[in-house]
């Protein structure tokens, strides 16, 4: 069964988004408390403790799994308020958490023996060895892939491993390792791997330059665009570089990530979920993906022709798409 | 169309007549009568830093400001000019309601420049989370504001919109008419005629409307 | 000064030098390690490939040699693996290391399983941010530990403060590697892509230097990293590192004179000469790249903050 059926692993960042991926057609949501335990810590966004009681309970009662997202690496003497977040997870009735950090995992598997522990796309396991050093040590049950492999890749490390993957099927690309990337503190001083933002919106500015629009990162400028051209965040690596006489996005363009057109890969080479990227996205968002996604897998499921391409390209980051490094030739 | 919608093309013609001073007591209502429907709103809005949002329609002649975090949340008018607030949101009004009703992705409107953001991108971020975390239906709250005439409010609110859209329509096809070659002068006479009747008609009962308002702001008081 | 007299007592910190980021020639590759052996103030050398696999194999017939003469001259040798391994391949080579009983800088969590638990050396690129994964890898069998480069200088007090478990290296010096990739930047920059990638990151022999839309010189890459424009520089902060238990001192091969380079930090360890000085010295051995220290106060990591003590 699990090998013909393919989960769909939503995104809520609020739970009026938990509410709309449920109605929308999620297998599972994933979502995080409200602070810098997860790698979505954005202001206004995720779930207190009563939310994430009162959001397991209801996604539960519509037959949805919850997995809660503590994948950000403690700070040297702050541990205690990740092992707070591991074990309300574990209070709130949470089907599983995603965890990166070595020493959290430890905890998890010492405390929590019987919670589920799924390891994040942050802890960057690329290859057979690193995911069954994971699954040796921490017993985990899941490896979310990292954003950088091949179809082939994919396919070649569930062979290796036999293990349950879940691979980003929708969202932003990701070009640079995960978990490992210092780009944004480098720029900002704050560090995605602890703060668990990526190119925090205190240090976003957008400025009007002479029929330019100007995108900067605390003091670094990362992109200047015409006006009609679409806009997009100030991220360290979909920024534009002059590097060897040439100004280009030298590391990736502003584009989404979507792979929608290629679900029958997906499946055959024995992925278990796919996961749709976003809980800093609106519910409107959710409902629009998560809907198109389950449609498509419904299709898939029926042996029928997908009909979902181009749907999605409005709600892509810059208004377009790319299927990232699934596809060869990305690198 | 979506009976369930608040009618963006009446909503602008409505702020587009009623006096300052009237709009400004009415969306002090208007705040005070979601702060019943929306409770848990105001305590997210609470829990933010303080800050001021100013909400720039680009199709009106004057914009908002939002003051919210730490104390009261409030929504008043300004005048165009000079504004001290810490970030800015500007687009069309009716991009601005879908924003605010969470109908299409605020990510999506930014991509396409549908809406432009300046300023503090934190505190508008902190915002659009706070207010997505919320089922909000302006209609719902409108007519709410108008208790126990609610349901009758919301009826007239959506006849006169139906109406308006009616009038656009023929004014469209008027122009249309008049700017074909075989169009029958004397016809678009009559037509415009017409839809004058139909504006004055419609002017009238917005005044109607705007009456009520003040007469439930009145007994607010 | 109480610090002096403190720091005084410690065993005299350990220079090393790191990893090659860059993709020079074989030769110069050779000859800058025998001019390490035979003349750098250097007490341990990491050999090995950690950016890109596709450049080990020019390097492999030097290796014997290069580790033979390092060894000979007092140095110890550690290999160094790739900091991404995706490929079938890239795991057998840091398998192979591993069996073949080198002492190994584990720089990607395939290492650790290839090892097996048996004595290596945590890599920067290994996320060791808490007391928590510091100790589960000592467990493991870690002698020494490289803290990530992001690490502020509290947080490296904490974990270089738990006694005598396992020594504690930190780079203070060269350019800062930010991030690994799959795809090749370099490749890119020269419209190539990484499978036809001609060995362009040959052309830079200190990394591609990239600036903003603003002209502001901000990264540089080196394959498929991307790195700091400028240099980290903690000479001033060497007396600190050393009180708060660090033990090693990493200096990260750039393309200016490195055995001088060591040296420097060598005399400011053992208190020969004033760090205000060595610093001045240091920037005429480094020309035009400016210096950085962000990150260890816990801000911008291209920043400089100037020394207040």
């Amino acid at each position: 069964m699990r090998s013909s059926y393919l989960e769909l692993v939503c995104p809520a960042g609020t739970p009026a988004a938990l509410h709309a991926a449920v109605a929308a057609g999620a297998d599972t949501v994933y979502c995080g408390f409200r602070d810098c335990t997860n790698a979505r810590n954005y202001p206004g966004l995720n779930f207190d403790m009563d939310e994430m009681t009162a959001g397991v309970a209801y996604a539960h009662e519509h037959g949805c799994k919850v997995l809660v997202t503590i994948n950000t690496f403690p700070r040297a003497g702050q541990e205690k308020s990740w092992h707070q977040a591991v074990d309300n997870a574990a209070m709130a009735g949470a089907d599983a958490i995603i965890l990166a950090d070595i020493g959290l995992l430890d905890y998890a598997t010492r405390r929590h023996p019987g919670l589920r522990r799924h390891l994040s796309v942050q802890a960057s396991a690329a290859n057979a060895l690193s995911i069954l050093f994971y699954r040796e040590h921490f017993d985990i049950k899941r490896v979310v892939l990292p954003r950088v492999l091949s179809i082939e890749d994919v396919a070649s490390l569930i062979q290796q491993t036999e293990m349950e993957t879940e691979v980003f099927a929708f969202g932003s690309v990701g070009p640079m390792s995960e978990g490992r990337c210092f780009l944004s503190s480098y720029m900002t001083g704050l560090s995605p791997t602890h703060e668990g933002v990526c190119a925090p919106a205190s240090h976003v500015v957008y400025q009007d330059d002479n029929h330019c629009i100007k995108s900067c990162l605390g003091s670094v400028t990362l992109n200047k665009f015409s006006k009609d051209e679409p806009a997009a965040y100030p991220t360290p690596c979909k920024g534009r570089y002059e590097a060897n006489g040439r100004t280009s996005y030298l590391f990736e363009e502003p584009i989404g990530l979507n792979a929608v057109d290629i679900l029958p890969q997906l499946k055959a080479a024995g992925v278990t979920a796919l996961k749709i990227e976003g809980r800093q996205r609106s519910r409107a968002y959710v409902s629009k993906v998560v809907g198109t996604f389950r449609k498509a897998l419904d299709d898939l499921a029926a042996g029928t022709q997908i009909h979902a391409s181009g749907d999605l390209k409005t709600m892509a980051e810059g208004g377009r798409e790319t299927s990232g490094a699934y596809k060869k030739g990305w690198r | 169309m979506d009976e369930s919608r608040l009618p963006v093309p009446l909503a602008r013609v409505a702020l587009r007549v009623i006096p300052e001073t009237v709009l400004n007591r009415l969306t002090y209502l208007l705040i005070r009568r979601m702060q019943k429907i929306h409770p848990g709103l105001f305590q997210n809005l609470a829990r933010l830093d303080a800050a001021t949002v100013c909400i720039e329609p680009s199709d009106l002649p004057y914009r908002f400001v939002l003051k919210f975090g730490q104390g009261p949340t409030s929504l008043r008018t300004a005048a165009r000019a000079g504004c001290s607030c810490d970030a800015a949101v500007k687009g069309k009004l009716e991009s601005l309601l879908n924003l605010l009703e969470g109908r299409i992705d605020s990510d999506m409107m930014f991509f396409s420049r549908e809406i432009i953001i300046t300023g503090d991108t934190a505190v508008v971020v902190a915002l659009r989370n706070t207010l997505d975390r919320e089922e909000i239906r302006l209609l719902d709250d409108i007519s709410a504001m108008c208790g126990p005439v609610s349901n009758p409010a919301r009826k007239v609110i959506v006849r006169v919109n139906k109406f308006m859209e009616h009038i656009k329509t023929s004014m469209k096809n008027a122009h249309e008419r008049r700017h074909s070659r075989d169009a029958n002068e004397a016809a678009a006479k009559l037509e415009c005629a017409r839809l004058q009747e139909e504006i004055k008609a419609l002017k009238f009962r917005l005044a109607k409307f705007e009456v009520r308002g003040k007469r439930m702001d009145a007994s607010a008081l | 000064m109480i610090e002096n007299q403190t720091t005084q007592n410690l065993p005299a910190g350990k220079i090393t030098i790191g990893p090659l980021f860059f993709h020079w020639t074989a030769e110069k590759r050779r000859d800058f390690y025998f001019r390490i052996a035979d003349e750098a103030a250097i007490d341990c050398v990491y050999l090995g490939e950690v950016v890109c696999s596709k450049r080990e194999i020019f390097f492999k017939e030097f290796l014997p040699v290069v580790s033979e003469r390092l060894q000979r001259a007092g140095k110890e040798v550690i290999v160094s693996t790739l900091a991404l391994v995706t490929s079938k391949r890239e795991m057998s080579t840091v398998s192979a290391y591993a069996d073949a009983g080198f002492m190994v800088e584990a720089n990607d969590v395939a290492s650790l399983q290839a090892l097996h638990g048996r004595p290596h050396v945590i890599g920067p690129f290994i996320n060791v941010f808490n007391e928590s994964t510091r100790d589960y890898v000592i467990k493991n069998n870690a002698t020494r530990i490289v803290l990530p480069v992001e690490m502020a200088a509290d947080s490296i007090g904490r974990l270089a403060g738990g006694g005598e478990a396992a020594e504690i290296e930190v780079m203070v010096f060269g350019r800062q590697p930010l991030s690994v990739a799959m795809r090749c930047y370099h490749a890119r920059a020269h419209e190539l892509n990484k499978d036809s990638c001609q060995f362009v990151c040959g052309l830079d022999q200190d990394g591609l230097q990239t600036n903003t839309v603003d002209q502001q010189p901000i990264l540089a890459v080196n394959g498929t990293q991307t790195m700091s424009h400028g240099y980290v520089v903690l000479l001033q902060e060497l007396a600190k590192l050393q009180n708060m238990g660090v033990s090693h001192f990493r200096l990260s091969p750039q393309d200016v004179d490195m055995a001088r380079v060591s040296h420097l930090y060598r005399n400011v360890l053992d208190r020969k000469c004033d760090p205000a000085e060595a610093l001045e010295t240091l920037k005429a051995i480094t020309d035009t790249v400016p210096f950085i220290n962000g990150f260890w106060h816990g801000s911008e990591g291209f920043a400089w903050v100037e020394n207040r003590a």
